[in-house]
């Protein structure tokens, strides 16, 4: 595809949230996120040359980042493996917290003790991608990938709950 | 729990990131594969100073014209082997890409594309550091020895001492070079690898 520099970030602007999702699944510290964000728009632009646009630009653009998602791999250690969900006093001691939110931030926070393949499992079902189309992103069979939509919705089901969260 | 609602949510969620006016902007990541693709450059550029060291060895052969014609002799077959173990870095450099090939296929080949890498070059590499200090001794025996040394040097006409001690010479330098890459891979290139083989294991 032939695509000028600012084409290019003008339709990566469009399909920001993308990036904004893969980038907030895989790294819970700020900075990592940056720097995966950053990342993955570099490995957008040395690609694209490469894109036929046999699919659309989002579906693309999606796989790419997924794929630079799996290969990267953020600096910080120190964080454990098990860390407790944020606690409930945390936000009702915030007024302006939205009940969303809420749920969001608890849901990012059980990804964390997610591998990197779960990661992008759940990140492909959550957008709507069928078992066989998950399948087919990853590079996996279709029971493989039916067994861990199933296993990682449990396990995340599993760690909110084990913090005594529901919804 | 109920996955529209986070999904909702997420859509609706909004960060503070803002795509850069140019990719140039894009400073380097933590990515396994921009540092794996970080060591290849650092090796490619130490092979090249590598070559040029070795050309500047020609101003050291004062007048000796045999030691010349030698010298551009065994340069010329290091030089080439030079040469193409770099084309071989800077094709894997091309090739070290990501698409939007499905994701499993991706990581492996990676791995198999910088496994087998390593694992020539390091003999590559022994091989190269031993091609390459052939001229090296060259330029530097006739700079204090005379043209019939020379000759006696390289047509072998030395005691068997003498001999055995330029093999021993040649073969603990050239492993010398070979136990350093290795340490060197073990150092930096291993690490990454053993993250991409974990994350491989998840599939």
């Amino acid at each position: 595809m032939k695509i000028t520099e600012k084409e290019f970030l003008k339709k990566v602007e469009q399909h920001k949230g993308i990036l904004l999702k893969v980038s907030r699944i895989y790294c819970s510290h700020p900075e990592d996120r940056k720097d995966l964000f950053q990342e993955i728009i570099l490995q957008m632009w040395k690609s694209v040359k490469r894109f036929k646009g046999n699919c659309q630009f989002s579906t693309w653009m999606y796989q790419v980042a997924i794929n630079t998602a799996l290969v990267f791999h953020k600096k910080d250690k120190r964080r454990p493996d098990n860390i407790p969900l944020a606690t409930n006093d945390a936000f009702a001691n915030d007024p302006y917290q939205q009940k969303h939110e809420k749920q969001l931030a608890i849901f990012y926070q059980a990804t964390e003790g997610l591998n990197e393949v779960e990661k992008a499992v759940i990140l492909l079902y959550m957008d709507g991608y069928s078992s066989d189309q998950i399948a087919v992103a990853l590079g996996i069979t279709s029971s493989n990938a039916r067994v861990k939509v199933n296993r990682t919705k449990n396990k995340l089901q599993n760690t909110i709950e084990a913090q005594n969260y529901e919804f | 729990m109920n996955f529209d609602d986070i999904k909702q949510a997420m859509e609706n969620d909004s960060a503070d990131f803002t795509v850069p006016l140019s990719v140039s902007e894009i400073k380097s990541s933590h990515s396994s594969l921009r540092k794996l693709k970080k060591c290849i450059r650092s090796e490619l550029w130490a092979n090249l100073s590598m070559a040029i060291l070795l050309f500047l060895q020609y101003f050291n052969l004062g007048d000796h014209e045999l030691a010349q014609t030698l010298f551009k002799y065994t340069a010329f077959i290091s030089i080439l082997s030079l040469i193409g173990f770099i084309t071989l870095q800077i094709k894997l450099l091309r090739k070290l890409t990501i698409d939007d090939t499905f994701s499993r296929k991706i990581i492996e080949r990676f791995l198999i594309q910088i496994k087998s890498y390593y694992e020539v070059s390091k003999y590559i590499t022994t091989g190269l550091a031993s091609s390459v200090f052939i001229p090296i001794f060259i330029a530097n025996i006739s700079k204090h020895r005379n043209e019939q040394y020379i000759t006696d040097y390289l047509t072998l006409n030395l005691s068997t001492t003498q001999v055995l001690s330029q093999i021993g010479w040649i073969l603990f330098l050239s492993s010398l070079v070979f136990f350093l890459g290795n340490l060197l891979f073990k150092l930096y290139p291993k690490k990454e690898i053993k993250k991409l083989e974990r994350t491989l294991e998840h599939f």
